[in-house]
């Protein structure tokens, strides 16, 4: 009995959703939306049958990856700086990470346009400096979605690090010092394994709703498309086939299952050795 | 940078700016005397006390809001906006309640009809149908206007920049083939049909073909031609032509009237492609479910008073289906070839009807043209 709100919540928010679009992914689309009862493979045929997509799943899993890495890569030092040498500017500079995501997610990438247009203040200003002659060429490109979702991603990598880094107990800092470590080796064999537990979170939670992105890529991106996400959201509102949109769709989360399992196996085998040593 | 306010969403959006600065004061005046005979003109059934529209954005005159709104005191009129065809029609099937009047175009209209979303109208109750052309009472989509009436029309063609393409533009040769030239620079609609049927014109076919041999080759020079595509966008392109940032755009007359209405102008000119291209006719219609059918009656009667017509014009700077509206157009249009095109024009125009076929097709290599 006291299972059952978690057993219904399961069922109705992720199980029947799921299993509607595994069942679709085997129907006809009817014309003009819709669903009709009548099997067929067609979908994952027309999915492998073109080349197009193919290109799309891999740009997606790279652009997950690659936004992944820069999170890190920039939220690393971040938090590390927030918990160790902020001091007394600490609550501050907390408050002013979060502050901009009080503002619409819209709203902040929208803005992004302004700033990078060919005719915005970042064009000018280089193209006065001497330092741009004609357009700025930056929007519409993969080089845009892949600022844009490590600006809107960056925080759900900064702070699974910053509660990690927090709690590290700072006297084992010191006992790696008296051993003879320097800092380089204090960072790489200390540190860095005991806040593993935060990369990991951090990176797993920047890289699944990057697999799925919608926003960004249609604001930043142009033509191209580079995010599986678009291609779905296409074919259910627009192209009207709810069948294969939901094949597009099954495919991404067959994806996910592999590359989180693979996540999983890897990341354990990481955290035991490095806590060994 | 120039934005046409960050709200432009569609091509139904007229002179967001700087003409209406201007054309506000018209409108005010003509308002006024409008108002008068337009009350005694129409008889007014009982009507229950609400009335709610799902239409484009900025695709209705407030004033002719205001006007109706002095006839029927109480009556709590409300206004919803969506950006696609395709949006409203997913909005409608997925059971959204309430609205009484859309405002689909034509292939639209045969979708809802077919689908059965759609009231029949009531032809007693329009006593200004007698003013609508005749020519908008035959169309293929609705045959004798049994579930739509026309509300203003246009071409699909395409804008360029006068500065960057001195020599000029007039075909969809011109537009595919000069691609490479302005490689990225370049914006189409962000619609299968437009896409698909534009090329098919190209290619010398019908807009509407459904032959697999004249859609296959459609698919290659789109597959070909994709690469150079900077956009593909209808909401936003008027920013990007106006700006400068793209050469060449896909769009609706309308929308490069509101590029051109704006000070200073940019340099920019619309083609109706020589080849011909898409005539389309967008429909005041009266949804199954609505609340209140009889209020949605008296209010599209109410707009199709020529005097109300033309009111619409002047704000929306699109033809609209009343020659009888036309002393009432203040602003010119009446003759600017882009919003009346000349009697040649419009006879290689083609109104967007694909069979279901057809429609699965343009979806299908619509999809592959978006992921490439």
């Amino acid at each position: 009995m006291l299972l059952a709100p978690a057993t219904f919540w399961y069922l109705f928010f992720f199980a029947v959703p799921i299993g509607f679009i595994l069942v679709f992914s085997f129907l006809t689309s009817a014309d003009f939306g819709g669903i009709q009862l009548q099997f067929s493979l067609d979908n994952y045929a027309q999915l492998a049958r073109s080349t197009v997509y193919l290109r799309v799943f891999r740009s997606t899993i790279g652009m997950a990856a690659a936004g992944t890495v820069l999170c890190l890569l920039i939220g690393y030092p971040l938090a590390y700086f927030l918990a160790t040498r902020a001091g007394r500017w600490k609550n501050l500079f907390l408050v002013m990470l979060i502050v901009p995501f009080w503002t619409s997610f819209l709203t902040r990438t929208y803005a992004w346009l302004i700033l990078l247009g060919d005719h915005g203040p970042l064009a000018n200003l280089l193209q006065r400096a001497h330092l741009l002659h004609g357009d700025l060429n930056f929007l519409y490109s993969y080089k845009a979605i892949l600022l844009g979702v490590t600006y809107n991603y960056l925080p759900l990598m900064v702070f699974p690090l910053y509660v990690s880094l927090e709690r590290l107990d700072k006297r084992l800092l010191e006992a790696a010092k008296d051993l003879g470590a320097g800092r380089w080796a204090t960072f790489r064999r200390v540190t860095v394994p005991l806040t593993m537990p935060g990369i990991l979170i951090g990176c797993l939670l920047v890289f699944i709703p990057l697999m799925g992105e919608y926003v960004v890529p249609s604001i930043l991106g142009g033509a191209r498309s580079f995010m599986i996400g678009n291609l779905i959201g296409g074919e259910f509102i627009s192209a009207h086939d709810w069948a294969f949109g939901s094949a597009l769709a099954m495919v991404v989360i067959v994806i996910l299952l592999m590359l989180i399992t693979i996540y999983f196996r890897a990341a354990r085998r990481v955290t035991s050795s490095e806590l060994a040593l | 940078m120039k934005l046409i306010t960050a709200h432009d969403l569609s091509r139904r959006e007229f002179l967001a700016l700087s003409a209406a600065a201007s054309g506000g004061v018209l409108l005010a005046a003509c308002g006024g005397s409008a108002l008068g005979p337009a009350a005694s003109a129409t008889p007014v059934p009982p009507i229950e006390n609400a009335l709610n529209l799902y239409n484009w954005s900025q695709y209705l005159n407030p004033d002719t809001l205001t006007q109706f709104q002095k006839l029927h005191p109480g009556m709590a009129i409300k206004q919803d906006t969506y950006a696609s065809n395709e949006d409203m029609l997913a909005k409608i099937e997925a059971g959204a309640k309430g609205y009484d009047i859309v405002v689909p175009t034509g292939y639209m209209v045969k979708i809802m009809i077919d689908k059965k979303l759609l009231h029949p109208i009531d032809h007693s109750l329009l006593s200004n149908y007698s003013h609508i052309d005749k020519r908008f009472t035959q169309s293929g989509y609705d045959y004798g206007n049994k579930y739509s009436l026309p509300k203003d029309w246009g071409t699909t063609g395409f804008g360029f920049r006068k500065d960057k393409i001195p020599q000029g533009m007039t075909s969809w040769k011109d537009f595919f083939e000069m691609a490479p030239k302005f490689h990225g620079k370049i914006s189409v609609l962000d619609g299968a049909n437009e896409v698909v049927g534009s090329t098919l014109k190209y290619l010398g076919y019908s807009y509407n073909s459904d032959n697999d041999q004249q859609l296959s080759k459609a698919k290659d020079t789109l597959l070909a031609f994709k690469p150079h595509v900077g956009h593909i966008d209808s909401a936003n392109y008027k920013n990007l032509i106006a700006n400068g940032d793209v050469a060449y755009s896909m769009g609706w007359n309308g929308d490069f009237a509101a590029v051109l209405a704006l000070t200073p102008a940019p340099p920019v000119q619309y083609v109706v492609p020589s080849e011909g291209s898409e005539f389309w006719v967008d429909t005041w219609a009266i949804l199954k479910t609505a609340p209140d059918p009889i209020a949605a009656h008296a209010f599209i009667n109410f707009i199709l008073d020529p005097k109300i017509e033309g009111q619409e014009a002047n704000y929306t700077y699109y033809a609209n289906p009343e020659t009888d509206a036309a002393p009432y157009i203040t602003n010119g249009i009446t003759k600017d070839p882009t919003v009346y095109p000349s009697p040649e024009v419009l006879g290689k125009l083609e109104s967007n009807t694909p069979t279901p076929k057809g429609q699965r097709m343009r979806d299908q290599i619509y999809a592959e043209f978006k992921a490439a």
